[in-house]
Parts: structure tokens; C-alpha cells; sequence
């Protein structure tokens, strides 16, 4: 990869600017994937800098959200107080390379590639966090699931910045999060199996079951048939779901054996959810 | 581009390609050779860096985002309490380096011991485990970090995590 | 631009800090195939100031030809693996070269390559070696039970602190070399070799190690050839570094090695014979390829007692990148596979995997490898130690329980306990080019400063801490004043390669002699006094040894438990104990011993390479997994009281944790688990996509 310029804007709407101008133009922030993904060949690029703009670095809280500006390094998150519910997140976030790469690593950076799902995004998509996009027409905020397009792949706007990420911080009553497996050839990130779930009297009231790598598994199907039922749930519901997921891995374009982990886990953590959660 | 920052206390400014890692810079313009440039994809931890007072791998740093930082390497670091308390503990600690990534380890030790909240000790081994390091055995590497913290925080940072 | 002479350059620790100082960088112009004929080279115009080199500007012998194989300085006319140097280019910018080595086109008549090694031709057999005592068809066709195993170590790469490379510069007539080797008089001879010059027109100055896994016992003497020629070429001084992507695509790596065995007990469970097969990949040209097999072969048996051992060890080679030495040379997985094996002829004797060990284990006088063993393998003197601290017979129980009882037999039981027991055999010469008698100096000034001079590079603290101890008492110094030189070939004596212990084992004694040798002349000769002591090579007369005598022992035990949905294990712990003579220091001795076996756990579960279909590429770097401190488990490390002569523990914990962790993962899975590092099991299978 080649830099052309770098533009550094001081505030969102300078990199808006930049971005109506220069649509090709590659938002930074923390640059650690972009450093690792891309090669030294290719056209020139123009960069877009995001480090200097205050307000992605911002991190504010209300009774219900956390609101995390973009920019907000992962670090930073594993650092928030441990009364906050944001444990799958952390987990995600203890899985990424090491101490000081989230030093650099940001939250937006992990969310906003276009090539993979990494490894924060299923916790997010658990989470049910939202996203706050801006472009030149304004901003909008959005579930984090419209960035997944038809087919399961990343579906990131061009010429669009992540500015902020909000999490509702209403505490989940179960969740997990596995590697599903190692890079291979096929695929430079290793895929991310994440689950949250929330009982009411005794029955499952909110499940979320999620696999992601190069495409996102998620079976709302399965899902909402999961929900209203009493626990402990039955073998013949755990079993089923574990075979529903593997289809659904699979169909999402999974390598069989990872399908058939992403079953396995489904299974274990519904079990799991039998004997009183996590 | 000009890359203005401030290193080791002095401001310096250079001409630099964007794109051009910190790593390198700071080797070969400034001959600052504790770090080394080896996998250049924040693998190794060799090459780590204070920047704003965090501790980064200078490889993942182009040189535009080091605009305006300040940057301390381990030639910046020797000269600090925290190094010597560092240093002292590893030697005492029987935690023996082999010379290559000695200034790495030192710097991530010396990292905590700068941090405001006492770190655990999974938190330490999570620390160190950010330069890649055959030669040390790594009981020994907490205990001197550990030793490191009991001296310079001294009960004055009380809050664990 | 300063320019230095490299005499100046008397300390450089770090290869990649040799100063630039009008020098010039060397980048190597590859074989983009793994085998075929080269058709041309064609270098792109280089501006003023650049030069290429090629085969038929090797003012010397092309060819290394000390390691019991003839490697080529630079391939002309074929090349037998790709990434194989063919020309270099030097010049004194460093991105400039790497531009010209880039456009540079290498052009091969590429043939069919072959990397398997397993079933092998006899035209890529390149060593070999057997043995045949008592009458094992026999004795197999009589047994109550034969077991068959088979039992793979795959490749895995040293990844040293520091990518390889060397740099070399003129002082008047001498050439110095710096290089990060094990072996500094090898690299001096090979540079000597292809400048065409005598050996004393060379010098060769160690650099830093690091941690180095035996991997640095030839290969930086080929890249000190090529530091050697440009600078002698060029008039510079010249610097060559690998990146960490060519280190690890393209130099030595642990050959990878398949151990089959037959094996026979007789209705009590004791081994009535065996014939065992060793198959080990050696890549190209196969430096060492005798060696390897040879103690290969030795090992195979272990610590047990065979009354009929068949051994046929082959070196097969292939079109990768040279293959080699690993924490010794051969008898790594050999270890693993003997060890793996007792667990199975106890399971197959329906025995506790100690109390098997304990029927079978090598007494004194045992002549299973040959010539009678002095002294017993010291199983119960290492295990009563260990079998307590680690609490294995209990764990083992229990587990055998779970195992047994499970409601669901398809499922994996979950935990497992392994144990494994064997020797480091004494630090040997090399057979091919090793040093005429290994030799120390030790030099007392008239200040009262005491210099002990050996080619063996003290980079351990630990060991200098030692050496300098010793002298010190021996002379009544204090250790402060006592330095150890750093090793340059034209100031200290051949101590041979820094391999098997040799530190400890030969050079610790023989500084010890010279220091007494001193002592005796101190007040009967003028200052300064410089004695020199030499190993004396074993007479051609003497009674030959059991190559277990003066062996060091230890066993290890590994417990660890399965991850309920994936099976992936984790590692409760691990106990060590270790029976090596006299501990000259033992916290230092327990703290490599506990490094060690963090590295040799995580060579287990991770640092995966499938070179099965062809040499490493980048990605394969990318993928390789590297365990780090945090993932180490408690490591527990003993010593069993011995009044012998210190013995070597560099190789036990490589040699036992593997064997541990694979008998402990066997019962956690209530299946063999015959093959490390154990992401192999999913080589080839993840590319499904």
C-alpha cells in the first residue's frame, strides 16, 4: 500500500468533508488491521486520519447505553469499571493480539472492516449494540446487524464513518464467547463463536446465538423458537438446535468443521443454560 | 510529509514517507537500536514504545500518526526511576534475559509499574506476554514485576483490580 | 561517511545493531522452485556502487563441505529447494537491494518435486544406520502381545530472537565475521573455504544467541559465507539480515520424522523385542543427515531394557529447505515415540504406565544398545521424587475412573495424566569436523584478573555466573575478577560446538582443571600464566561405553483436562525432576528447566507447519502460533541429590514434556494421540472454504 495524502481532520464533519471530496479515501484510526491485511503493493491511497477528532475518543454512559466513540481503543474498554455489563465485549477484546496492539487497536476499527467479521463484532451484534453512521447526506444510528448484507458478508457503507457504537448495559443472565478456530489458508482471521441469553421465570425471554468470520451465521429462527420455552430445555431442543446452527453455519458458507463447532457450542451453551448459566 | 513529535524529551522533525513504521524510524534516522524491527505486524513485541504514555508496538505506527505524540523508547526509559526499579528486580528475581528482548520486557514491566491501579497478576503475565520471549522463565518474570511493584508502589496506589 | 575498521566493531551483541558505517547490505536472490536447472539469472542494471554475485564469483570453494554434507555457497547450475540462495546483490542502500533482488529473474527448468519422505526411494536415502541384536522375528513371533505404533514429530521452526544473518569486514589482512552461531570455528573454516584463503586469515566473533533450539549449529556459516564474499568483493564492510519471513520460509527447521515400532512383551509385560523404523526428513542436501540418524537409532529404545532391538534409522531427503537439528539432534521425537510406546505396551499388559516402566527399565550391565550399562537408568531415584509432587498415581486413578465409568463412551472422558522418563545422553563430539579435543584457556594477569577463553559463547548469565564461581574459588579470587572473553576465533581455543551441554558438561570441567593447573603454577611462575586444557579424546582402546553412561536422567509429568466441546486441552500442570550430577547452581538450573518446558509445552499444542505439500510461504508464518508466558502452566522442578560430575538438562525437558503431554491427552481422550504438535490434526482440513 502506497499513501498518496493524509488528510487529519479535526472534527467529524471535516472527515465527512473529506470523505464527500475523496470517497476512496481510507479512515485510520488505530490502523492495526490495516497494517496487517494489506500488502505494500497497490494503487495509492488517500488516508483519512481519524486520530485527532475528540469526539470519537469519547466514552459517555446513561442508565441504559454506554456510548463508545469509535476511536475508543480496546484497551480503554477493558479498563471500564467491572460493574459494567460488558463482559462479552471484554472477552472479545482479550482475544484480540496483545496488550499493547489494543493500545493502538480501536473499537471502530474492529467493527468498520470490510473483509471479515473480527472479533468484537458478534459480542456487539449480541450485545444489540447500534451504530452511528455519518456520510454527506447526515448521521443516522442503525443496528449494528446492517452491516451484514443479504449473504451473511460485511456490508460497510463506502464513504461512510462509524462514529459512535452504543451498548445497552442491561446485564445478560448467560453468555459465552469461543475461537471457533485458527486462521488458515483460506481465512487470515480466525471465526468467533458468541451467545447471550436472558431468562424471565424460569424461561428463556432473549437468546443470541452468533458465528462469525468471513460471513455471519445467525438463525433468528432458531432463536425465537428457543424463546418462551421453559428451562431446563429439553435434549430434543438442545439437539435440535445444535444441528439447526451447524445448517445455518454451513449454508452461511462455514468450512464444515467449523460448522460443526459452531453446532457443538450452540449445544454447550444450552446446556450450560440448563445448569443456571454462566 | 514533516513529522514533528517529541522523542525522549526533545522535539525532533524529519521527512518521512506517511507510511514509513515509527520502528524504523526511530532506528534508523535516530539510531535508537534497543528496539528491533523484526515481524513488523505486532507479533513480537520488540519493538514497543511509550506513545502519549502507552506502551505500543512501533511497527503498527505509521509516520503520520506520530505526529505530534511523544514517543520514549527504552533509551528515553533508562534514565527513569521506573527502569532502575525494574532492572534491579529482574536481577534480583533471578529472571534472566538473553539480550534481545531485554528492553522490551523492561518496558512492558515498566509499563505497570507506571500504571495508576495495581495490576493482577493475570494482568502482569498479560502485559509481558506482549513481547514474545522464549529465554525467560516466566515464574520468575512475575515475581520480579511483582517485587517491582511492592517497591515503587509501595502501598500508594492501594485499589486492585 | 566514518568508515571503521571491523576491528573497531570488537562488541556487537545484536547482528541487526552491527553500525552501518559505510558498509554494505547483501540481499539473496532466491530459486523462486523447489528443483530443477538453472537456465539463466538476469540481474537488472544496478547503478554505481551495486554489484551481484553469483557461483562463479566465489573466489573459493563454492561448496561447504564440513557438515557431513557438500552445500553449495550459492546454487550453480541447480537448485534442489525453493528459496535456495542463488546470487546475491549488494549495494549500500538497504531498499535498493531489496528493489534489485525483487526485479531480479531467476529462471529454472522446473522438475516434479517430491517432500514426502515416509515411504522412501532409495534414491533420496542419504544416510543411514542399524543395528540387529538377539533375534527379534523370533522373539516377536513368541510374544504374548505385539503392539504396532507409529508416532510423527512435525516441522517447527527455531524462531529466534533475532532473524539470522552475519556481517563481515577487513582489519588490514584479516576478514572478520560476526555471527550469531554455535560453532564459530565451522564458520570460520567455511568462510576460510570459499574465500580460498588459510584459516587464520579469518576470525569469527560471536554475537548474541538468544535462545537458538540447535539451530545455529551450520546455517550462519553459510550466511557468513555470503557476509564474507560481498565484503571481500565489495572492499565494505557488509551487513546481511534476513527478515523474519525469509528466516522462517527458508532456513533449517526441525526435520520432521516418522518412528514406527513392533514391539513384543511376554505374558508378564516385559519387551522381549523390538524393531523400530525411523524415517526423517532432511530436505535438501542433508547437513548432518549421519549424525541425526546415528542418534536416532540410539535412542530408540529409550530407558528399557530390549533383549532383541532391530533399528533401521534412514535420513531421506527432499526438495525443502534443509532440515535439521531441534534441542538435539534426532533424539527429540525419537523420545516422544518410546515414550508414547511404554504407554502403550503398559495399556497392552494391562499395566500402570509406571509400574511397566519399572519391569523394563535398563539395570546395570543391560546390553541392549551394546556394550554393558555401568549404571542402571535411575528410574526409582527420579520418580519416587516426582510420582509424590506431582501426586500421579491418584490423579492417574481417578482419571482411569472417569475414563472407565462414563455415562456416554462416545465423548471423550476429559482428563488425563501423563508421565514420561528418559536420558540426555552426554555431550559427544560431533563425528563430522568437531574439534580435535575441545579446549579451554584460562589466563591470570598481573592485576590479579583472572580471563577464561573458550569458542563456546557463555550467553547464559547463568553459566558465566558458574565458570566464573569456579575459578574464582579454585584461585581465591573474587568473581569480579573474572571475566570470560568473548569468543573470537583468533583469541580463544576450539571448544567445538556449543551443543549437548557441552558448556556444562566438558567446557565447566575442563575450566575447573585449567583453573587448578593454574593454581599449581601461580607462585612458581612469573605472571601473566596462561593454561590450556584439552578433552583428550577417548582411546580407540579403551572399553566402549553404553551411550546411557554419564547420561543426565529425568521425568516429567503432565496433567491437563479437555475442553468440553472442542477437546482443545489445557495444561494443569507440570512436574519435572531431573538427576544430572552435581548442580552447580540450583535455582538457575530449576529456572531453565521451567523455561524449557513452557517452550517445549507450547511446541506441543501450537507452533504448527504443514510443510507436506511444498516449502513454507508467508502465510504459513502468519498462521504459526506462538504460546507466550502467560500461557504457561505451574511448573514444578526438582533435583535429585548426585555427587557425579555435572551433567547437561539443556535437552530433557524438550525430550519428556512432549511425551508426557501426548500419554496425558491419550487418556483425556481415551484414544492415541500419536503426532505433535497436535494442530496438525487439523492440517489441510481448515482449507475447506
Amino acid at each position: 500500500m502506497r499513501v498518496d495524502d493524509v488528510s487529519a481532520p479535526q472534527t467529524i464533519a471535516e472527515a465527512v468533508a473529506v470523505l464527500k471530496r475523496q470517497p476512496g479515501a481510507l479512515p485510520w484510526a488505530g490502523g492495526t488491521l490495516i497494517l496487517t491485511s494489506r500488502g505494500s503493493d497497490g494503487a495509492p491511497v488517500s488516508v483519512l486520519d481519524l486520530g485527532r477528532i475528540p469526539e470519537l475518543r469519547a466514552v459517555s454512559r446513561s442508565d441504559r447505553y454506554l456510548e463508545l466513540g469509535a476511536c475508543v481503543r480496546l484497551a480503554t474498554i477493558q479498563a471500564l469499571p467491572g460493574s459494567l455489563a460488558l463482559q462479552p465485549l471484554r472477552d472479545a477484546i482479550g482475544l484480540v493480539g496483545t496488550a499493547t496492539v489494543r493500545n493502538l487497536a480501536t473499537l471502530g476499527g474492529n467493527v468498520a472492516s470490510r473483509d471479515s467479521f473480527m472479533t468484537c463484532f458478534p459480542s456487539l451484534a449480541c450485545m444489540d449494540a447500534t451504530v452511528e453512521l455519518r456520510d454527506a447526506s447526515g448521521s443516522r444510528w442503525t443496528g449494528i446487524h446492517s452491516l451484514v448484507d443479504g449473504s451473511g458478508r460485511p456490508a460497510f457503507p463506502a464513504a461512510t464513518l462509524l462514529t459512535r457504537i452504543r451498548i445497552p448495559t442491561a446485564p445478560w443472565d448467560a453468555f459465552a464467547l469461543h475461537r471457533l478456530g485458527e486462521p488458515t489458508k483460506g481465512d487470515a482471521f480466525a471465526s468467533t463463536f458468541a451467545a447471550a441469553a436472558r431468562f424471565e421465570k424460569e424461561t428463556i425471554s432473549e437468546l443470541r446465538l452468533i458465528a462469525s468470520g468471513r460471513t455471519l451465521a445467525r438463525d433468528r429462527a432458531l432463536e425465537l423458537s428457543l424463546i418462551g420455552k421453559r428451562l431446563p430445555l429439553t435434549v430434543k431442543d438442545v439437539e435440535e438446535a445444535q444441528e439447526a446452527a451447524r445448517e445455518q453455519a454451513i449454508e452461511a458458507g462455514f468450512p464444515a468443521r467449523l460448522a460443526e463447532r459452531f453446532g457443538a457450542y450452540v449445544m454447550s451453551f444450552l446446556a450450560n443454560v440448563q445448569e443456571g448459566g454462566r | 510529509m514533516i513529522v514533528e513529535f517529541i522523542l525522549n524529551g526533545e522535539d525532533v522533525s524529519l521527512k518521512a514517507d506517511p507510511l514509513e513504521r515509527l520502528s524504523d524510524l526511530l532506528r534508523e534516522r535516530f539510531d535508537l537500536t534497543s528496539l528491533m524491527s523484526d515481524c513488523r505486524e505486532g507479533v513480537c513485541g520488540k519493538c514497543v514504545v511509550f506513545l502519549d504514555g502507552l506502551l505500543v508496538n512501533s511497527c503498527m505506527v505509521p509516520a503520520f500518526k506520530a505526529r505530534g505524540t511523544e514517543v520514549v523508547t527504552y533509551e528515553g526509559f533508562k534514565s527513569t526511576e521506573s527502569f532502575a526499579t525494574v532492572e534491579r528486580s529482574f536481577r534480583e528475581a533471578g529472571a534472566e534475559l538473553c539480550g534481545f528482548c531485554d528492553s522490551a520486557l523492561f518496558m512492558a514491566a515498566g509499563s505497570l509499574i507506571e500504571a495508576t491501579v495495581r495490576p493482577s497478576e493475570e494482568e502482569i503475565m498479560e502485559v509481558l506476554s506482549s513481547v514474545y520471549c522464549r529465554c525467560v522463565t516466566p515464574s520468575r518474570a512475575l515475581g520480579a514485576v511483582k517485587a517491582a511493584l511492592e517497591s515503587s508502589l509501595g502501598g500508594k496506589y492501594g485499589r486492585a483490580r | 561517511m566514518r568508515t571503521a575498521r571491523a576491528s573497531d566493531l570488537s562488541m556487537v551483541g545484536r547482528l541487526s545493531d552491527f553500525p552501518l558505517l559505510d558498509a554494505v547490505y547483501v540481499g539473496t536472490v532466491r530459486s523462486p522452485v523447489s528443483r530443477g536447472a538453472i537456465r539463466s539469472i538476469s540481474v537488472p542494471h544496478l547503478p554505481r556502487g551495486y554489484r551481484s554475485v553469483t557461483a562463479d564469483d566465489i573466489p573459493g570453494s563454492a561448496r561447504i563441505d564440513s557438515i557431513g554434507a557438500s552445500v553449495p555457497v550459492l546454487a550453480s547450475g541447480r537448485v534442489a529447494y525453493r528459496g535456495e540462495p542463488v546470487a546475491l546483490i549488494v549495494g549500500p542502500d538497504r531498499l535498493r537491494v531489496a528493489e534489485a533482488v525483487s526485479m531480479t529473474a531467476v529462471r529454472v527448468d522446473e522438475e516434479p518435486a517430491s517432500f514426502g519422505y515416509e515411504a522412501c526411494e532409495s534414491r533420496r536415502l542419504v544416510a543411514a544406520y542399524s543395528t540387529d541384536s538377539g533375534s527379534v522375528d523370533a522373539a516377536l513371533a513368541k510374544a504374548a502381545r505385539v503392539v504396532d505404533g507409529e508416532y510423527r514429530m512435525g516441522p517447527q521452526d527455531h524462531y529466534y530472537p533475532e532473524p539470522q544473518g552475519a556481517a563481515a569486514g577487513f582489519d588490514y589482512d584479516k576478514l572478520i565475521v560476526f555471527s550469531s552461531t554455535q560453532w564459530p570455528f565451522q564458520a570460520r573454516d567455511a568462510v576460510a573455504q570459499a574465500l580460498g584463503v588459510r584459516k587464520d586469515e579469518v576470525v569469527v566473533r560471536t554475537t548474541s544467541l538468544g535462545s537458538h533450539l540447535d539451530g545455529k549449529l551450520w546455517y550462519p556459516s553459510l550466511l557468513a559465507c555470503h557476509a564474507a564474499i560481498a565484503a571481500r568483493l565489495s572492499g565494505k564492510n557488509a551487513l546481511l539480515l534476513l527478515s523474519r519471513t525469509d528466516d522462517f520460509m527458508y532456513t533449517t527447521k526441525r526435520a520432521p520424522t516418522l518412528v514406527s515400532y513392533r514391539a513384543g512383551l511376554d505374558e508378564a509385560g516385559k519387551l522381549v523385542a523390538m524393531d523400530a523404523s525411523v524415517m526423517i526428513n532432511v530436505g535438501a542436501y542433508a547437513p548432518f543427515g549421519a549424525e541425526l540418524v546415528e542418534r536416532a537409532a540410539k535412542a530408540v529404545a529409550g530407558a528399557y531394557a530390549c533383549p532383541s532391538l532391530r533399528v533401521a534409522a534412514r535420513a531421506v531427503s527432499t526438495d525443502l529447505p534443509p532440515m535439521g537439528a531441534f534441542m538435539g539432534l534426532g533424539t527429540g521425537p525419537v523420545a516422544f515415540a518410546v515414550e508414547r510406546l511404554a504407554e502403550d505396551l503398559a495399556d497392552a499388559a494391562g499395566m500402570d504406565p509406571y509400574e511397566w516402566r519399572a519391569m523394563n527399565v535398563a539395570r546395570r550391565g543391560d546390553q541392549t544398545l551394546g556394550p554393558p550399562l555401568r549404571k542402571g537408568a535411575p528410574l526409582d531415584a527420579v520418580c519416587d521424587r516426582l510420582l509424590a509432587i506431582s501426586d500421579y498415581p491418584r490423579k492417574r486413578s481417578s482419571f482411569e475412573l472417569i475414563r472407565k465409568r462414563r455415562p456416554d463412551p462416545s465423548s471423550p472422558p476429559g482428563y488425563g495424566i501423563g508421565l514420561a522418563f528418559g536420558p540426555q545422553r552426554p555431550a559427544t563430539a560431533l563425528s563430522c569436523r568437531d574439534a580435535q579435543a575441545p579446549s579451554v584457556e584460562v589466563t591470570l594477569s598481573k592485576d590479579s584478573t583472572l580471563t577464561i577463553r573458550s569458542s563456546v559463547a557463555s550467553g547464559s548469565g547463568a553459566v558465566t555466573r558458574i565458570w566464573k564461581r569456579i575459578a574464582a574459588t579454585s584461585l581465591g579470587l573474587s568473581p569480579e575478577a573474572v571475566e570470560v572473553a568473548t569468543p573470537s576465533t583468533d583469541e580463544v581455543p576450539d571448544s567445538g560446538p556449543n551443543v549437548f551441554s557441552r558448556r556444562i558438561g566438558v567446557v565447566t570441567r575442563l575450566i575447573g582443571s585449567a583453573c587448578d593447573g593454574l593454581a599449581s603454577k601461580r607462585f612458581r611462575e612469573a605472571l601473566p600464566i596462561t593454561v590450556r586444557k584439552s578433552q583428550r579424546a577417548r582411546s580407540a582402546k579403551a572399553a566402549p561405553e553404553s551411550p546411557l553412561d554419564d547420561a543426565s536422567w529425568g521425568a516429567a509429568v503432565v496433567e491437563l483436562e479437555l475442553d468440553p466441546v472442542d477437546a482443545a486441552p489445557t495444561v494443569r500442570g507440570i512436574w519435572l525432576v531431573a538427576k544430572a550430577g552435581r548442580i552447580l547452581s540450583r535455582e538457575d538450573a530449576a529456572a531453565a528447566l521451567e523455561r524449557d518446558a513452557a517452550v517445549a509445552l507450547g511446541l506441543c499444542v501450537a507452533e504448527c507447519l504443514d510443510l507436506s505439500d511444498g516449502p513454507a510461504d508467508p502465510g504459513d508464518l502468519r498462521r504459526y502460533g506462538l504460546w507466550r508466558i502467560k500461557d504457561a502452566p505451574p511448573i514444578q522442578v526438582e533435583f535429585v541429590d548426585d555427587d557425579a560430575e555435572p551433567k547437561g538438562i539443556g535437552e530433557l525437558a524438550y525430550s519428556l514434556v512432549p511425551a508426557a503431554f501426548a500419554n496425558a491427552l491419550s487418556q483425556a481422550l481415551d484414544s492415541p494421540w500419536n503426532a505433535l504438535p497436535t494442530c496438525r490434526r487439523s492440517e489441510g482440513v481448515d482449507d475447506d472454504s
